[in-house]
């Protein structure tokens, strides 16, 4: 039986082990997004923590069949206590964090230079962002929430979510976009890449 | 590659979550469960064929045809039994209505003269909870019809069906009680259905149908253990015991003995919980009785502490539970219309069990009928449970 999330939070109101249920259903995702964020050592304190501040809260869930907007949106406030670690995290970040990327756009000879440096200015673009906006981000890249759950997630209007996500992207494509002019800097052998910003 | 493409790929390879870190997590969220619910931690639950739901008689109220005191005689009783500290309760306006204050005083005098049972060594106290409440379910066909790109957006859209869950808890106090408890869980059970799509919802429940048929657990010293998959264990809060503000403790003697300053107390460990106030007051005594491990001056200080909660009134003067009859003693909750009772032998204080009522209809259950029900039972035993047989299947 596909039982909602809905269901069982309600049904855990008469029946408090019914919340099991819940924690079964939504640990994996409530850890690997916090893994993502904080890696997996604080990510596996953070999602023990998530669902038992969500059973002492359970009455207050508003959503509907899919709990995943609440919990992780409980996971975002937990990890904003960690949010100096997370930003150590970003500008630390390493070419092989993003190991997966396809790069068969750069030049392979620069391949291993590029995605060095495309990886430090993602990562010092996300250090950057307002955690408003990084919450926002990363609950829609690494959570799989679209603009409704992350509404729900983070209590703000849709429209907010719209803004905010416009701006966290637009400076992490500023980042992006500088990396490739420098490649072209490089390929041809002159500087047409417009002046850094502040990093 | 856009940047959210390019995000998406980040630090994808994140180790999964160990099994036993998985299963820890599971742990504290169950001792957080426990603390919550004095009683059954497990949604697993059994069956007891001879508990038969009983229609509810017409409600009666303040009527009360009991024998033994005149009305006169029973509320000069409350005042003799609560005068010293009538005014001393925090916020007090008021008292239980007369009639159910002296019901209640009446089980507190019975409780005190009714000494609790004796246990030779390796004897134990052996209390069951048997319960059937209304459970709300869709059917799968339903739920994916209600769909929107994968997701129920709307769950009321989406017409529920119901059916009577059956649940059976057992407790077994040893005689010395630091030595080790057990307690029993059984599955849960289908009571009842309402029609062919109660009973196709019914179908569709797991919860029915897998697993074991229950659990036996060990207590030491009546509190509940969990083996980690590591080889440890945990040890976590009491089997029996009261919930507190922040968790749950099975020391009656740190509880007052007097009615108000019990109450008082009650009252500071339910917070905002609840639906009002003095409606979770009585909800944490009910709680707290139906456990069976009250001791009996505590237990009589329940009963004298919910005739000074306000609103409490009899509401069924012949209110059967498993073929036992009592007293039904509750409180309209105006927020929930839902009527919490707790069902009493006055004559000898013994707590019958607790019902539910629907103050307006709903689902199949009538206004002023009953969509929930738990029936405790206690006995003397000679030996430990050694297996769950007692779980019907």
């Amino acid at each position: 039986m596909t039982t909602p999330d809905g269901e069982i939070i309600c049904r855990s109101l008469e029946q408090p082990a019914a919340f099991a249920e819940v924690y079964d259903r939504h640990e994996r995702v409530v850890f690997r997004y916090a893994a993502r964020r904080l890696g997996a050592s604080l990510a596996e304190d953070i999602a023990s923590e998530t669902f038992l501040v969500a059973f002492t809260r359970r009455r207050d869930f508003k959503g509907g069949g899919d709990a995943r907007p609440w919990l992780l949106g409980i996971a975002t406030t937990l990890m904003r206590q960690h949010a100096r670690t997370e930003a150590k995290a970003w500008r630390g970040m390493l070419a092989s964090d993003l190991a997966r990327v396809d790069i068969d756009e750069i030049d392979a000879a620069d391949a291993r230079l590029d995605a060095k440096r495309l990886t430090r200015r993602l990562g010092r673009a996300l250090a950057r962002l307002p955690a408003g906006d990084r919450d926002t981000l990363l609950l829609h890249t690494f959570g799989d929430l679209d603009y409704e759950g992350i509404s729900q997630a983070l209590s703000i209007p849709v429209g907010t979510v719209r803004s905010r996500l416009n701006r966290a992207r637009r400076k992490l494509r500023a980042a992006i976009e500088l990396t490739s002019s420098r490649e072209k800097e490089q390929s041809h052998g002159r500087n047409l890449a417009p002046a850094p910003s502040a990093d | 590659m856009d940047e959210i493409s390019l995000l998406r790929r980040a630090r994808t390879d994140i180790p999964e979550r160990t099994s036993a870190s998985v299963a820890r997590g599971r742990a504290e969220l169950f001792a957080q469960i426990e603390a919550e619910t004095p009683y059954a931690p497990f949604a697993a639950i059994g069956n007891d064929t001879s508990f038969t739901p009983r229609p509810l008689r017409r409600r009666r109220r303040r009527t009360v045809a009991w024998t033994g005191f005149s009305a006169l005689g029973a509320t000069a009783l409350t005042v003799a039994l609560v005068s010293g500290n009538l005014f001393g309760v925090g916020g007090w306006h008021g008292g239980a209505d007369p009639a159910a204050a002296d019901v209640l005083n009446a089980a507190a005098l019975a409780t005190l003269e009714v000494s609790d049972p004796q246990l030779a060594p390796g004897q134990y106290l052996r209390v069951r909870t048997d319960g059937t409440y209304l459970t709300e379910g869709w059917l799968d066909e339903d739920v994916d019809a209600a769909r929107v790109d994968g997701e129920v957006v709307d769950l009321a859209s989406i017409e529920p069906q119901y059916y009577m869950q059956g649940e059976q808890y057992e407790v077994f106090l040893s005689a010395d009680r630091s030595d080790s408890w057990w307690w029993i869980q059984c599955r849960v059970t289908l009571d009842q259905t309402f029609g062919p799509k109660s009973e196709q919802a019914a179908q569709q429940n797991p919860s029915f149908t897998d697993g074991v048929a229950g659990h036996l657990q060990e207590a030491p010293g009546g509190l509940r253990k969990y083996e980690l998959p590591d080889g440890g264990f945990k040890i976590g809060s009491p089997v029996g015991g009261y919930t507190t503000l922040d968790g749950s403790s099975d020391d009656f003697t740190l509880l007052p003995l007097e009615p108000s300053e019990l109450l008082n107390e009650i009252y500071r460990f339910n917070g905002d919980a609840g639906q009002s106030r003095d409606g979770q007051a009585l909800v944490w005594i009910t709680d707290t009785l139906r456990l069976g491990t009250v001791p009996a001056e505590y237990r009589a200080a329940m009963y004298q502490a919910a005739a000074l909660i306000p609103g409490v009134t009899i509401t069924d003067n012949q209110a059967t539970l498993n073929g036992t009859t009592g007293i039904a003693i509750g409180r309209d909750e105006a927020n929930s219309s839902v009527r919490e009772e707790m069902i009493i032998d006055p004559a000898t204080g013994q707590f019958i069990g607790e019902r539910r009522i629907a103050l307006e209809s709903y689902g199949p259950v009538a206004a002023g009928s009953p969509m929930g029900w738990t029936a405790v039972t206690t006995e003397i035993v000679d030996a430990a449970p050694t297996d769950v047989s007692s779980c019907n299947p």
